[in-house]
């Protein structure tokens, strides 16, 4: 599938030409307006989610009625009811809001040049409000993210945004309703950039920082400037914590891992049932969950008021761990039945039960004073989240600002690189990947990216004593150095810190013209070449190098030394093309397309 | 992006505008029905907690914080429910959380420092408790104030030191409005931390100010009897029967401190033969005092001082010269009577100021006296 590769090419360059063509709407530039339509966006997604966690709500009082003591009628029958409502939803009427949220944006930049389909937004919106409002164990943030992916590729569409911006701006709306739904900028734009892009060199991180900003701006000016949790605040109190940290990272991990693979294993053998099956499947997911509500209410829901309860110690160790293995597993459920809605806020859940479960035991028997059981949820929060979602600069951000405390940073990094070690070793596919293929797309992830080593310029310049002229020397001088050297073409210096180059063939035409006694600078336009350094990447060098016929490879540490040089034909052998060419001497197409010289 | 139509601008503007305005209502009404529930889950909260039932009400409480996260009254309701419960780790979560938001209220500090109290961590409970003091009070102040001072007093009376409650009163005195019955409270804790001059100083305010209150003039009679100033405390003593005939304790002490001022030989304005008659009276309860000792201890040889002094003291009671000069005889009683108690001291000692008149009598002679030996 080379879409995928096309578009990853260019994310770091959005239309470099577009701006000059352009220069409407008082005087603003193409990145100008694009900036400020980033700001649109975030204004129409925080609107958006704003409406969406209100009508969650709304649908929750209604349905379920008070979290104290609602009737066993209710608790079974809501999340049953809100299943159907929900899958009908998305199976007859808004169909393409079927599936997960980010792999839907991905998709939009990757395939479908940032279209995303208005409908599904609608569709996210109504389908998620009854499955979460009805007490589903799913959460918010994943189809916040697609609806502000959806508003953002409305917008795009409406201003007539040019393709190169237009195949960006999902990802500018996807920060937009992540932000909001988590009242978090900065985990946004971190997950937008690890998981959706797949790119940290993206040049639209500004105006993803603009949407994300603007749209918890209009969150915070309507439901209020509270935190998403209430950490209270804990300090490392001995060093050997630290070993617990890393039993987190190693326990978690490893339940990430068995999560995933649950979920691969589950979601697998469900899309295999009959289609008519398909309604079925949530209208059942939901019963066990209002099964299991009846048992352990805290289950059911998006769960971050019982996130804030277990922040304030109100479990004990037991109950911190039963609701952790009782959410993953309904949330298991919901998500293989493919009832509408996120895992970020499950995922949530799980880790810090399970973090918080294990701190309250370590509690009990550790030998050394520790730390509030707060650090443990946090911690547990973002390592399990790290394993899942394989998002480790997300896990551990997130965890920072959603607790306001530096002290959580060093247990987080710790506990989160175990976990996301752990996963990486024994579940090569990452989730969105997972889910993605079994939805039959194959997009790209940072992972793979990060996995395929770039060819450098070192890999492919020729080393070694390197033959300089000086501009100053002649034409005779030049072409017999050039002859003694066996060289097809030589460096030439022109200035300190300036380099150009000449040819044999170059010499041998000026001294045949009489003009072997004239400098090479006389005799020949010496146009400056660019240079390269061994660290560059091979692509860099061959855009750069263009019409020259070799490039300096120069030191970085010392200035003017020169390394080696490059040539078309040293990277065609590193990439093997060289090779392949000699080795298939019949096939004249090739012969054609080749850039030998 | 092409050059788009001012037109599309104004209209996106403008649904902008629209759904502001659409979603400014709905928030209201969200954040009204969120403002209810949590308001009915706290009301019935408290109802619950009047009854008894504390765990129902923790429950009614969370419900109304997670409708309202961060409303300081859920919070501080909640962290009182954890008090009364024994959750105190809980609940210091809690007031912790309270207290970074507003850490001069008053009433914050206060279970703060109920809370330390209770965890035994006295340094915590009482810096608590002064910042509970000097904090704010959105409802009388100063009585809240006076109220946390003696809270903190109670506390300090069970688990401070003797010198950190003194300078509690002497501050707590200094801060009293014009009450009888504050001032009357504050002295009998002077009282009871060993600091009777200024227990006796708010008495005599509180009789000043209520001349019928038999409460303080007991008070005031406790302080002179402490002051050992008897013959100020029968004075007082006898005023607070007359208010209060009824109380024993009252008239107990009145006749110990009038024995005492009955045997007192060096009282002042005394005639000399009635001196002399005192020494005598002296010699005699100290003798019967050093027999009875001895009878008790059952020793079976006296030492030979110890016998010349019995003799001497016998001989003295039992001589019937005529009297020349009281006051040299007055003296020499004196001085056997102080030597009786002396001996009678070295085989039965008794605690100062616990014991009889007698007793504390002869305390006090012998320790103005130089000891002599016979």
């Amino acid at each position: 599938m080379d879409t995928p590769e096309r578009a990853s090419s260019s994310l770091a360059r959005p239309a470099p030409t577009a701006e000059k063509a352009d220069t409407g709407w008082g005087g603003f530039g193409q990145t100008q307006r694009f900036l400020v339509l980033s700001i649109l966006i975030g204004l129409f997604a925080g609107l958006m989610v704003v409406c969406f966690h209100i009508i969650i709500d709304f649908i929750s009082w209604f349905t379920l009625g008070s979290p104290v003591g609602a009737s066993w009628q209710r608790t079974l029958l809501a999340p049953t009811i809100g299943g159907l409502i929900a899958a009908t939803l998305v199976r007859y009427v808004f169909r393409k809001a079927r599936g997960s949220g980010v792999n839907h944006t991905k998709a939009a930049l990757y395939v479908y040049d940032g279209y995303v389909p208005f409908s599904t937004v609608i569709g996210k919106f109504l389908a998620c409000s009854a499955s979460l409002g009805t007490g589903n164990s799913l959460g918010p943030e994943d189809p916040a993210l697609q609806m502000g992916a959806g508003v953002a590729s409305l917008l795009g569409r409406m201003f007539d945004v040019d393709k190169e911006h237009m195949r960006l701006i999902a990802p500018i709306g996807a920060a937009a309703g992540l932000a909001a739904a988590f009242n978090t900028p900065i985990t946004a734009v971190l997950f937008v950039i690890e998981q959706v892009i797949a790119a940290w060199d993206a040049g639209v991180l500004g105006s993803i920082v603009l949407s994300a900003v603007s749209a918890v701006v209009v969150v915070r000016w309507f439901l209020g400037d509270h935190p998403l949790f209430h950490a209270p605040a804990f300090q490392l109190t001995h060093p050997s914590e630290l070993l617990i940290y890393a039993a987190i990272g190693v326990i978690v991990g490893l339940l990430g891992v068995l999560f995933v693979k649950l979920i691969a294993r589950l979601h697998g053998a469900l899309e295999k049932l009959p289609h008519s099956t398909a309604l079925l499947r949530p209208v059942v997911a939901g019963f066990l969950v209002g099964c299991f509500g009846l048992w352990l209410p805290q289950v059911m829901g998006v769960g971050y008021d019982v996130i804030d309860s277990a922040l304030r110690d109100q479990f004990v160790w037991q109950t911190l761990l039963l609701l952790g293995i009782v959410k993953m597993v309904a949330t298991l459920l919901c998500f293989s039945a493919e009832t509408p809605g996120g895992m970020f806020a499950p995922t949530l859940f799980t880790g810090a039960m399970v973090g918080g479960g294990i701190g309250a035991l370590a509690h009990l028997y550790w030998p050394f004073p520790m730390s509030s059981s707060a650090a443990y949820i946090l911690v547990g929060m973002g390592t399990f989240f790290a394993a899942v979602f394989r998002t480790p600069m997300t896990a551990i951000f997130m965890v920072f600002e959603v607790s306001a405390s530096y002290v959580i940073i060093l247990p987080v990094m710790i506990a989160s690189t175990i976990a996301y070690l752990i996963s990486r070793y024994l579940q090569p596919i990452p989730f969105f990947e997972l889910i993605a293929r079994q939805e039959g797309v194959d997009l790209p992830s940072l992972e793979a990216q990060r996995e395929r080593q770039p060819m450098l310029v070192e890999n492919a310049m020729q080393r070694g004593t390197i033959l300089t002229l000086s501009a100053d020397m002649s034409v005779d001088a030049a072409l017999a150095a050039l002859r003694s050297a066996g060289l097809p073409h030589g460096l030439v210096a022109v200035e300190r810190g300036t380099w150009s180059w000449v040819t044999l063939e170059d010499l041998e035409g000026a001294a045949g013209e009489a003009r072997g006694t004239a400098t090479i600078r006389q005799a020949f336009p010496l146009a400056p070449a660019p240079r390269l350094y061994p660290d560059m990447a091979l692509d860099t060098a061959l855009r750069l190098l263009g019409p020259h016929r070799l490039l300096p490879v120069l030191n970085r540490a010392r200035a003017g030394q020169v390394l080696g040089i490059i040539t078309l034909e040293d990277i065609h052998r590193a990439y093997g093309i060289h090779k392949r060419h000699h080795d298939e001497p019949a096939d004249a197409g090739n012969a054609a397309a080749s850039p030998a010289v | 992006m092409t050059t788009t139509t001012p037109r599309l601008y104004t209209a996106v503007i403008l649904f902008l505008v629209l759904f502001f305005v659409g979603t400014t209502f709905l928030a209201r009404s969200y954040r009204s029905e969120r403002q209810t529930r949590a308001d009915y889950h706290f009301s019935l909260g408290q109802k619950l907690a009047a009854e008894g039932h504390q765990a129902e009400a923790l429950e009614q409480y969370r419900t109304a914080l997670s409708l309202e996260p961060g409303t300081p009254r859920f919070q501080l309701a909640i962290a009182l429910v954890l008090v009364d419960l024994g959750r105190l780790d809980n609940a210091e979560s809690h007031l912790q959380d309270l207290l970074q938001a507003d850490p001069t209220n008053g009433l914050l500090n206060l279970t703060m420092a109920r809370v330390s109290a209770r965890e035994g961590l006295v340094d915590d409970a009482i810096t608590y408790y002064h910042r509970a003091i000097y904090g704010l009070w959105t409802t009388r102040p100063v009585q809240n104030r006076i109220d946390a001072r003696f809270e903190l007093v109670d506390y300090i009376a069970r688990n401070g030191t003797h010198q950190q409650l003194v300078a509690e009163l002497v501050q707590l005195q200094s801060d009293l409005p014009d009450e009888p019955a504050l001032k009357q409270r504050v002295a009998g804790l002077f009282l009871s931390a060993s600091s009777p001059r200024q227990a006796a100083a708010l008495y005599r305010d509180v009789a000043r100010a209520q001349p019928r209150n038999a409460a303080a003039y007991a008070g005031l009679g406790e302080s002179l009897f402490a002051l050992e100033d008897y013959q100020g405390a029968q004075a007082v003593f006898r005023r607070a029967i007359l208010l209060h005939a009824a109380d024993p304790d009252l008239k107990a002490r009145l006749v110990w401190v009038n024995q005492y001022l009955g045997l007192d030989p060096l009282a002042p304005r005394l005639a000399t033969a009635e001196r002399y008659r005192r020494s005598q009276r002296l010699v005699d309860l100290t003798l019967a005092s050093l027999s009875a000792c001895l009878d008790r201890t059952q020793s079976a040889a006296l030492s030979d001082p110890m016998q010349k002094l019995i003799d001497a003291a016998q001989k003295l009671l039992s001589s019937h010269q005529r009297i020349r000069n009281y006051d040299q005889a007055a003296d020499d009683s004196l001085s056997i009577s102080e030597q009786l108690w002396r001996a009678k001291q070295a085989s039965c000692p008794e605690a100062p100021g616990t014991g009889t008149p007698l007793a504390a009598l002869m305390t006090r002679l012998t320790q103005q006296a130089p000891a002599t030996s016979n």
